[in-house]
Protein backbone atom coordinates (compact mmCIF):
# COMPACT_ATOMS: atom_id res chain seq x y z
CA UNK A 1 0.00 0.00 0.00
CA UNK A 2 3.21 2.31 0.80
CA UNK A 3 4.34 1.76 -2.62
CA UNK A 4 0.85 2.42 -4.27
CA UNK A 5 1.29 5.46 -2.29
CA UNK A 6 4.76 6.76 -3.11
CA UNK A 7 4.00 5.79 -7.02
CA UNK A 8 1.08 7.65 -7.21
CA UNK A 9 2.49 10.56 -5.59
CA UNK A 10 5.16 10.64 -8.07
CA UNK A 11 2.65 10.27 -10.83
CA UNK A 12 0.92 13.22 -9.64
CA UNK A 13 3.81 15.39 -9.29
CA UNK A 14 5.03 14.19 -12.77
CA UNK A 15 1.63 15.30 -13.99
CA UNK A 16 2.02 18.53 -12.16
CA UNK A 17 5.64 19.05 -13.87
CA UNK A 18 3.79 17.97 -17.51
CA UNK A 19 0.86 21.00 -16.67
CA UNK A 20 2.98 23.59 -15.63
CA UNK A 21 5.36 23.00 -18.58
CA UNK A 22 2.78 23.60 -21.09
CA UNK A 23 0.75 26.64 -19.46
CA UNK A 24 4.13 28.19 -19.18
CA UNK A 25 4.67 27.48 -22.75
CA UNK A 26 1.21 29.03 -23.67
CA UNK A 27 0.72 31.65 -21.23
CA UNK A 28 4.75 32.53 -20.65
CA UNK A 29 3.70 36.02 -20.06
CA UNK A 30 1.98 35.55 -17.05
CA UNK A 31 2.77 32.14 -15.32
CA UNK A 32 5.29 32.48 -12.75
CA UNK A 33 7.56 29.85 -10.67
CA UNK A 34 4.70 30.27 -7.56
CA UNK A 35 2.61 28.51 -10.07
CA UNK A 36 4.60 25.22 -9.79
CA UNK A 37 5.25 25.62 -5.51
CA UNK A 38 1.67 26.09 -5.77
CA UNK A 39 0.54 23.12 -7.65
CA UNK A 40 3.28 20.71 -5.81
CA UNK A 41 2.39 22.19 -2.03
CA UNK A 42 -1.53 21.71 -2.42
CA UNK A 43 -0.41 18.03 -4.64
CA UNK A 44 1.19 16.81 -1.42
CA UNK A 45 -1.14 17.50 1.47
CA UNK A 46 -4.04 16.10 -0.56
CA UNK A 47 -2.09 13.05 -1.63
CA UNK A 48 -1.42 12.02 2.19
CA UNK A 49 -4.92 13.01 3.00
CA UNK A 50 -6.30 10.43 0.65
CA UNK A 51 -3.85 7.78 1.71
CA UNK A 52 -5.20 8.12 5.41
CA UNK A 53 -8.88 7.55 4.51
CA UNK A 54 -7.35 4.54 2.28
CA UNK A 55 -5.65 3.32 5.53
CA UNK A 56 -7.96 3.93 8.14
CA UNK A 57 -10.41 1.88 5.39
CA UNK A 58 -13.19 5.09 5.81
CA UNK A 59 -16.33 4.70 4.07
CA UNK A 60 -14.48 0.86 2.41
CA UNK A 61 -18.19 0.02 1.29
CA UNK A 62 -19.33 3.29 -0.16
CA UNK A 63 -15.87 4.74 -2.39
CA UNK A 64 -18.00 7.87 -3.65
CA UNK A 65 -18.44 9.06 -0.47
CA UNK A 66 -14.83 8.76 -0.13
CA UNK A 67 -13.45 10.03 -3.04
CA UNK A 68 -15.92 13.32 -2.61
CA UNK A 69 -14.47 13.89 0.53
CA UNK A 70 -10.93 13.49 -0.71
CA UNK A 71 -12.13 16.63 -3.76
CA UNK A 72 -13.56 18.33 -0.92
CA UNK A 73 -10.40 18.45 0.45
CA UNK A 74 -8.83 18.67 -2.88
CA UNK A 75 -9.68 21.70 -3.70
CA UNK A 76 -9.70 23.29 -0.51
CA UNK A 77 -6.26 22.58 -0.05
CA UNK A 78 -5.44 24.01 -3.60
CA UNK A 79 -7.22 27.61 -2.96
CA UNK A 80 -5.50 27.46 0.76
CA UNK A 81 -1.98 26.60 -0.75
CA UNK A 82 -3.09 29.51 -3.49
CA UNK A 83 -4.05 31.79 -0.66
CA UNK A 84 -1.01 31.36 1.64
CA UNK A 85 1.49 31.12 -1.18
CA UNK A 86 0.65 34.24 -3.08
CA UNK A 87 -0.69 32.79 -6.94
CA UNK A 88 -4.85 33.42 -5.73
CA UNK A 89 -5.80 36.39 -3.76
CA UNK A 90 -9.53 36.54 -2.92
CA UNK A 91 -11.88 39.57 -2.29
CA UNK A 92 -15.22 38.81 -1.14
CA UNK A 93 -16.99 38.24 -4.34
CA UNK A 94 -14.15 35.75 -6.17
CA UNK A 95 -14.13 33.62 -2.98
CA UNK A 96 -17.95 33.28 -3.45
CA UNK A 97 -18.08 32.36 -7.30
CA UNK A 98 -15.13 30.10 -6.12
CA UNK A 99 -17.25 28.42 -3.79
CA UNK A 100 -20.29 27.79 -5.73
CA UNK A 101 -18.17 26.76 -8.81
CA UNK A 102 -16.09 24.74 -6.64
CA UNK A 103 -19.48 23.17 -5.41
CA UNK A 104 -20.72 22.77 -8.33
CA UNK A 105 -17.77 20.62 -9.64
CA UNK A 106 -17.80 18.53 -6.28
CA UNK A 107 -21.55 17.54 -6.73
CA UNK A 108 -20.98 17.20 -10.64
CA UNK A 109 -17.76 14.85 -9.66
CA UNK A 110 -19.60 13.39 -7.02
CA UNK A 111 -22.74 11.91 -9.09
CA UNK A 112 -20.47 10.60 -11.55
CA UNK A 113 -18.58 8.73 -9.33
CA UNK A 114 -21.48 7.13 -7.95
CA UNK A 115 -22.99 6.49 -11.40
CA UNK A 116 -20.10 4.92 -12.03
CA UNK A 117 -19.91 2.74 -8.62
CA UNK A 118 -23.70 1.68 -9.51
CA UNK A 119 -22.44 0.96 -12.90
CA UNK A 120 -19.38 -0.95 -11.60
CA UNK A 121 -21.43 -3.24 -8.88
CA UNK A 122 -23.90 -4.81 -11.53
CA UNK A 123 -21.35 -5.55 -13.71
CA UNK A 124 -19.58 -7.43 -10.70
CA UNK A 125 -22.86 -8.97 -9.64
CA UNK A 126 -23.52 -10.09 -13.56
CA UNK A 127 -19.83 -11.64 -13.46
CA UNK A 128 -20.10 -13.34 -9.93
CA UNK A 129 -23.71 -14.54 -11.47
CA UNK A 130 -22.05 -15.93 -14.54
CA UNK A 131 -19.23 -17.42 -12.80
CA UNK A 132 -21.72 -18.77 -10.11
CA UNK A 133 -23.35 -20.47 -13.08
CA UNK A 134 -20.26 -22.19 -14.17
CA UNK A 135 -19.14 -23.31 -11.12
CA UNK A 136 -22.13 -25.32 -11.13
CA UNK A 137 -22.49 -26.59 -13.95
CA UNK A 138 -18.21 -27.50 -14.17
CA UNK A 139 -19.23 -29.77 -10.62
CA UNK A 140 -22.08 -31.37 -12.11
CA UNK B 1 -30.35 -30.13 -26.03
CA UNK B 2 -30.30 -32.75 -28.66
CA UNK B 3 -26.69 -34.30 -29.10
CA UNK B 4 -26.12 -36.80 -32.14
CA UNK B 5 -22.95 -38.98 -32.60
CA UNK B 6 -22.30 -40.70 -36.29
CA UNK B 7 -19.89 -42.84 -36.18
CA UNK B 8 -17.93 -43.14 -39.77
CA UNK B 9 -14.75 -45.56 -40.23
CA UNK B 10 -14.17 -43.43 -43.30
CA UNK B 11 -13.74 -40.41 -41.57
CA UNK B 12 -10.14 -39.38 -40.93
CA UNK B 13 -10.61 -36.26 -38.61
CA UNK B 14 -13.38 -36.19 -35.75
CA UNK B 15 -15.72 -33.00 -36.91
CA UNK B 16 -18.38 -31.60 -34.21
CA UNK B 17 -21.01 -28.92 -35.72
CA UNK B 18 -23.66 -26.91 -34.09
CA UNK B 19 -26.84 -26.58 -35.29
CA UNK B 20 -28.32 -23.51 -33.17
CA UNK B 21 -30.92 -20.97 -34.22
CA UNK B 22 -28.85 -18.46 -32.21
CA UNK B 23 -25.01 -18.37 -30.95
CA UNK B 24 -25.55 -18.01 -27.09
CA UNK B 25 -23.27 -17.93 -24.13
CA UNK B 26 -23.92 -21.25 -23.47
CA UNK B 27 -23.18 -22.38 -26.84
CA UNK B 28 -19.72 -20.21 -26.58
CA UNK B 29 -18.69 -22.25 -23.28
CA UNK B 30 -19.58 -25.51 -25.33
CA UNK B 31 -17.24 -24.63 -28.01
CA UNK B 32 -14.73 -23.13 -25.54
CA UNK B 33 -14.75 -26.70 -24.11
CA UNK B 34 -14.17 -28.91 -26.69
CA UNK B 35 -11.51 -26.87 -28.07
CA UNK B 36 -9.75 -26.95 -25.03
CA UNK B 37 -10.19 -30.94 -25.03
CA UNK B 38 -6.27 -32.47 -25.71
CA UNK B 39 -4.88 -29.18 -25.86
CA UNK B 40 -1.20 -29.27 -24.23
CA UNK B 41 1.06 -26.19 -23.55
CA UNK B 42 4.81 -27.42 -22.96
CA UNK B 43 6.30 -25.77 -19.76
CA UNK B 44 9.42 -26.13 -17.83
CA UNK B 45 10.35 -26.91 -14.17
CA UNK B 46 13.63 -27.83 -12.64
CA UNK B 47 14.96 -28.46 -16.40
CA UNK B 48 12.48 -30.60 -17.35
CA UNK B 49 9.85 -30.48 -20.02
CA UNK B 50 5.83 -31.61 -19.29
CA UNK B 51 3.08 -31.13 -21.28
CA UNK B 52 0.47 -29.36 -18.83
CA UNK B 53 -3.49 -29.85 -19.93
CA UNK B 54 -4.77 -26.33 -20.72
CA UNK B 55 -7.65 -27.33 -18.80
CA UNK B 56 -5.52 -27.51 -15.40
CA UNK B 57 -4.13 -24.19 -15.97
CA UNK B 58 -5.12 -21.80 -13.31
CA UNK B 59 -3.34 -18.58 -14.89
CA UNK B 60 -0.47 -17.40 -16.70
CA UNK B 61 1.86 -14.73 -15.43
CA UNK B 62 4.69 -12.61 -16.33
CA UNK B 63 7.27 -11.93 -14.28
CA UNK B 64 10.29 -9.73 -15.16
CA UNK B 65 9.63 -10.87 -18.86
CA UNK B 66 9.30 -14.61 -18.21
CA UNK B 67 5.87 -16.37 -17.87
CA UNK B 68 5.05 -18.29 -15.73
CA UNK B 69 1.95 -20.47 -15.70
CA UNK B 70 0.35 -22.15 -12.12
CA UNK B 71 -1.63 -25.42 -12.30
CA UNK B 72 -3.18 -26.47 -8.42
CA UNK B 73 0.24 -27.32 -7.17
CA UNK B 74 2.93 -26.42 -9.65
CA UNK B 75 4.17 -23.87 -11.14
CA UNK B 76 6.16 -24.26 -14.96
CA UNK B 77 7.99 -21.38 -16.98
CA UNK B 78 6.15 -20.59 -20.67
CA UNK B 79 8.81 -20.53 -23.77
CA UNK B 80 5.86 -18.15 -24.98
CA UNK B 81 4.81 -14.44 -24.93
CA UNK B 82 1.64 -13.54 -22.88
CA UNK B 83 0.41 -11.82 -25.89
CA UNK B 84 0.96 -15.02 -28.23
CA UNK B 85 -0.60 -17.39 -25.22
CA UNK B 86 -3.75 -14.92 -24.91
CA UNK B 87 -4.16 -15.36 -29.10
CA UNK B 88 -3.55 -18.93 -28.86
CA UNK B 89 -6.27 -19.06 -26.25
CA UNK B 90 -8.87 -16.67 -27.30
CA UNK B 91 -11.79 -19.35 -28.39
CA UNK B 92 -10.63 -20.73 -24.66
CA UNK B 93 -11.92 -19.58 -21.69
CA UNK B 94 -9.28 -17.39 -20.74
CA UNK B 95 -9.05 -13.97 -20.17
CA UNK B 96 -6.68 -11.36 -19.68
CA UNK B 97 -7.34 -9.46 -16.32
CA UNK B 98 -4.29 -7.45 -15.74
CA UNK B 99 -1.48 -6.49 -17.98
CA UNK B 100 0.77 -9.57 -16.56
CA UNK B 101 -2.23 -12.22 -15.93
CA UNK B 102 -4.03 -14.16 -18.10
CA UNK B 103 -6.63 -16.15 -15.81
CA UNK B 104 -8.56 -19.16 -16.77
CA UNK B 105 -12.10 -18.05 -15.72
CA UNK B 106 -13.21 -21.62 -15.26
CA UNK B 107 -10.92 -21.95 -12.14
CA UNK B 108 -12.05 -18.56 -11.25
CA UNK B 109 -14.84 -17.73 -8.01
CA UNK B 110 -15.53 -14.54 -7.78
CA UNK B 111 -14.56 -11.07 -8.37
CA UNK B 112 -15.18 -8.67 -5.67
CA UNK B 113 -13.76 -5.13 -4.78
CA UNK B 114 -11.68 -4.73 -2.02
CA UNK B 115 -11.72 -1.98 1.09
CA UNK B 116 -9.20 -0.22 -1.07
CA UNK B 117 -11.17 -0.44 -4.38
CA UNK B 118 -9.17 -2.54 -6.11
CA UNK B 119 -10.73 -5.66 -8.19
CA UNK B 120 -9.68 -8.61 -7.01
CA UNK B 121 -10.76 -12.11 -8.47
CA UNK B 122 -10.63 -15.82 -6.13
CA UNK B 123 -9.69 -18.69 -8.08
CA UNK B 124 -11.23 -22.06 -6.84
CA UNK B 125 -8.27 -22.65 -4.85
CA UNK B 126 -8.49 -19.55 -2.77
CA UNK B 127 -5.47 -17.98 -4.55
CA UNK B 128 -6.14 -14.09 -5.45
CA UNK B 129 -5.30 -11.91 -8.30
CA UNK B 130 -5.57 -8.21 -8.65
CA UNK B 131 -7.85 -7.84 -11.85
CA UNK B 132 -7.37 -4.42 -13.76
CA UNK B 133 -10.55 -2.02 -14.46
CA UNK B 134 -9.55 -1.49 -18.13
CA UNK B 135 -9.94 -5.56 -18.71
CA UNK B 136 -13.68 -5.36 -17.25
CA UNK B 137 -15.58 -5.46 -20.49
CA UNK B 138 -13.16 -8.37 -22.08
CA UNK B 139 -13.99 -10.52 -18.93
CA UNK B 140 -17.73 -9.93 -19.20
CA UNK B 141 -17.35 -10.64 -23.41
CA UNK B 142 -15.69 -13.72 -22.86
CA UNK B 143 -18.38 -15.05 -19.82
CA UNK B 144 -21.68 -13.94 -22.66
CA UNK B 145 -22.46 -10.98 -19.86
Amino acid sequence: MFRNCWRSLMYQLGLVAIVFIIFSLVFHESVRINHLYHMVCAVIPAHLFSFFTMWLKLFSKRIWIRRAIIMAFDIFTLYAVGYAVGTLRFEFDSLTVYGIVSLGVIIAMVFAFYVADKIEEQNLKLINQKLGEKNTSNME
Amino acid sequence: MKVTIIEDPNINETEISIVCSKMTSEIHDIVSKISAVGLTLTGEKEGETFLIPIKEIFYFESVDGNIFFYTENETYEATAKLYKIEEELKNLQFARISKTVIANLDKMLSIKKTENSRLVATLINKEKLVVSRQYVPQIKKKLGV
